[in-house]
Formats: structure tokens, sequence, C-alpha cells
């Protein structure tokens, strides 16, 4: 029997049939959301292979709770908020120091300070940094990946994802004015960014 | 959080991206240069974002997630639609059902014939039964069996019996570890 076509359906419906076990149902959830699900969370930790696993760590948590999934809430929204804490978990376990203008905010010593400072020409940047900017290909991807991570997802669900500050609020769990302020500062950062790359 | 400039505050900011602004920032811009770059880069960091392209994974996504999917309390069926796996299944219980009947009434119309085939299934039991009993009575005087005790002696019975006692409690074993239920971990959702 031929399997229904459900690519114009709505995404309650689509979740309907999810939960009553239909495969097809699954893979027409992974299709819509694969890409910004992915694009997310390699934004968030600059990887590649650890994005993939990751994105497929998440729809693999999305789908084994489809059954608990509450449909008077968006179901983008879900996925987002376990995307974002897919990717924020894995960031607390490999304890990356985001890099900041200012040095990690975890460097203790003056030494520490100085190795973690973001040099910003662009030629003291490290041979990593250098093809993760290029792989990336512009000055924006560069000077978000230097966001501190509660900033780069805020700032990437708003711009990049286009979610209202609300619906940030809700899926990260955050007082709006949290959001809004995350994502003033990141706009910030990206814009002293920019203009310090372009003098 | 400050504004990031005295004349300008972050709500203005956003009201400009979305086009909604006073009537006021306008006049301002007229008048401070800063305030004009300072929206001016707001907005270019803004577009740069939205314009940042939806990355893909590798091929086959979709396969790897189904691939690593546990199934969970709701297991993932064929692409069979709900209604026809439903009527399979009210076709097989009214089938079984029906069999089931079937037997009983079968059994409540033939009683006597039943009770003549246990009467004489009982018999031949017995008999069976007898047959084997005199055999194993008759066993330890079988030529074969003491050929073989006289061949191994006390020790080699010993070795033996520890032989096929360990096979045994392997097999036991390993039917176990066939038979058991695979436990999966159940993994959190958010």
């Amino acid at each position: 029997m031929p399997t229904p076509d459900v690519r114009s359906a709505p995404d309650q419906e689509i979740v309907a049939l999810a939960r009553e076990g239909a495969e097809y149902a699954y893979r027409e959830l992974i299709r819509r959301y694969e890409r910004p699900v992915f694009s997310l969370i390699y934004r968030m930790v600059r990887d590649r292979e650890t994005a993939e696993d990751l994105a497929q760590e998440t729809f693999i948590k999305v789908l084994n709770a489809i059954a608990s999934y509450r449909p008077e809430f968006k179901f983008s929204s879900w996925v987002f908020k376990i995307a974002n804490n897919t990717a924020i978990d894995h960031l607390r376990r490999r304890e990356l120091d985001t890099l900041s203008l200012d040095g990690s905010p975890h460097a203790t010593t003056s030494e520490g300070v100085e190795a973690t400072t973001l040099q910003v020409s662009g030629d003291e940047e490290s041979p990593l940094e250098a093809v993760e900017a290029l792989e990336l290909g512009t000055e924006i991807e560069a000077a978000i990946n230097q966001l501190r991570p509660e900033y780069r997802s805020c700032i990437l669900l708003r711009h990049v994802e286009g979610r209202a500050y609300e619906e940030i609020a809700e899926m990260l769990e955050l007082p709006l004015g949290t959001v809004k302020t995350y994502i003033h500062r990141a706009r910030n950062e990206l814009r002293l960014t920019l203009q310090h790359l372009r003098e | 959080m400050t504004a990031p400039l005295p004349h300008l505050s972050w709500d203005d900011l956003d009201d400009l991206l979305m086009g909604t602004e006073r009537q006021s920032v306008h006049v301002h811009f007229e008048t401070c240069a800063a305030c004009r770059k300072l929206a001016s880069l707001d907005l270019e960091v803004v577009v740069q974002l939205q314009r940042l392209p939806a990355l893909a994974p590798r091929p086959g996504f979709a396969d790897r997630v189904m691939a690593g999917l546990a199934t969970g309390a709701v297991p993932i069926r064929s692409t069979t639609p709900l209604h026809t796996s439903a009527w399979l299944k009210a076709a097989a219980v009214m089938l079984t059902l029906g069999g089931i009947g079937a037997s009983v009434s079968w059994s409540l119309a033939n009683q006597s014939l039943l009770q003549s085939w246990r009467v004489a299934a009982l018999e031949r039991l017995a008999g069976l039964a007898q047959t084997g009993l005199a055999a194993v009575a008759m066993l330890p005087e079988a030529a074969m069996v003491t050929a073989l005790r006289d061949s191994l002696g006390g020790v080699g019975m010993g070795l033996a019996v520890t032989g096929v006692a360990t096979a045994y409690l392997a097999g036991v074993l390993l039917v176990q570890r066939l038979v058991a239920l695979p436990r999966r971990p159940v993994p959190d959702a958010v």
C-alpha cells in the first residue's frame, strides 16, 4: 500500500500519526526539521561530525518522547528546545572555553587570560579556527563563534530561525527580559567584532 | 542593561528592525551621525544573520536516525495504514474464538467417543511404562553396560559424569541467555 503524502500536512497532524507509530510520519518530521536543527547545533558546537551526532541524538529523543509531547505547544519550539539543550549539555561536558575579546571567563591567572584572549586581526588565529572560519565562509559566522553559548543560542533562534522573543523564552525556560538582554548583548558583540575586523 | 549609546535604547533598535520605530528616532538621526552608524551596523548584523544558509547533515541522515531509534513505548510499524491493521487483528481474534468455540461444541457432542479415546490412551501409556521399567531393571546385566563399566573404571566414570554435568549446566545457562528479554535504556526526553 502506498505511503500517504503528508508533505503539506501541518505538524500536529504528522505528530498524531507518529504517535500511532507510523514510520512515514517519523521520517516526515525528520525531513522537516533536520536542516534547522543541524544548523543550530553546528553553529553551537562548531564541529560537523559532533553536530551530526548531536542532531541524531536530538531526533531520537524527540521521537522516543513523542507520546509525551503536549499539542498545545508548537512542535517546532519543542524540537528546538531539545536541540538547544543537547548542544548546551555537550558544550558543558566538553568545557569549551568560549573565545572572548577579554579572555576566557574561566581563566584564573594573567597568563591564562592572555592565552584565551581572542586575536581579532585574523593573522593569529589558530589553524583550526582559520579552517572553521573558511568552512563557514563569512565574517558573521566567525563572530558568532566568539559568543558565549547562551548568547549564541538566543541570537541564532531569534535572527536565524526567526523565533519571537516570547517563544525563545518559553523554549529556553528563561525570563523574557533575560532573553532580550542576551540577544541585545550578542548583537552588540557581533557589531563590535565586525566593526573591529573592518578597521 | 545599559543602552549602547545614551541616545538610543535597545527597544528603539528593535523597533527600527521591525519598522515600528517612533518618529522621534528619525528626527534624532538627522542630527546624530553616531546613532545613524550604530543603527546601520545593527541592521547589517541582523541582515547577515538572516542570510546565513541552512546547513544540512550528510545524506542518509533520516536512515541513521531510524536505525538508532529505540522502539520504546510505541513500536514503529510498517507503512500499513492503521485501519487495515485493525481489521486484520479483529479477523485473527474472531478466528481464534471461532476455533475454540467449535472445539468445545464438538467435544460436548461427542463425549462417549472422547471417553473411549481416553481409556485407550491410558492403557497404551501404562504398557509403555511397564516395558520401560523392565528395560531399566535389566540394564545392569546388559553386556554393553558391563563392558563400559569395566573399561572406564572409577576415575574415568567420575570424569565422564563431571563432563556431562558441566555440559548440562552450560546448556541451561545458554538457553536462559537466549530466551531472556533485552533491556532497553529509556532515554531522557527533555
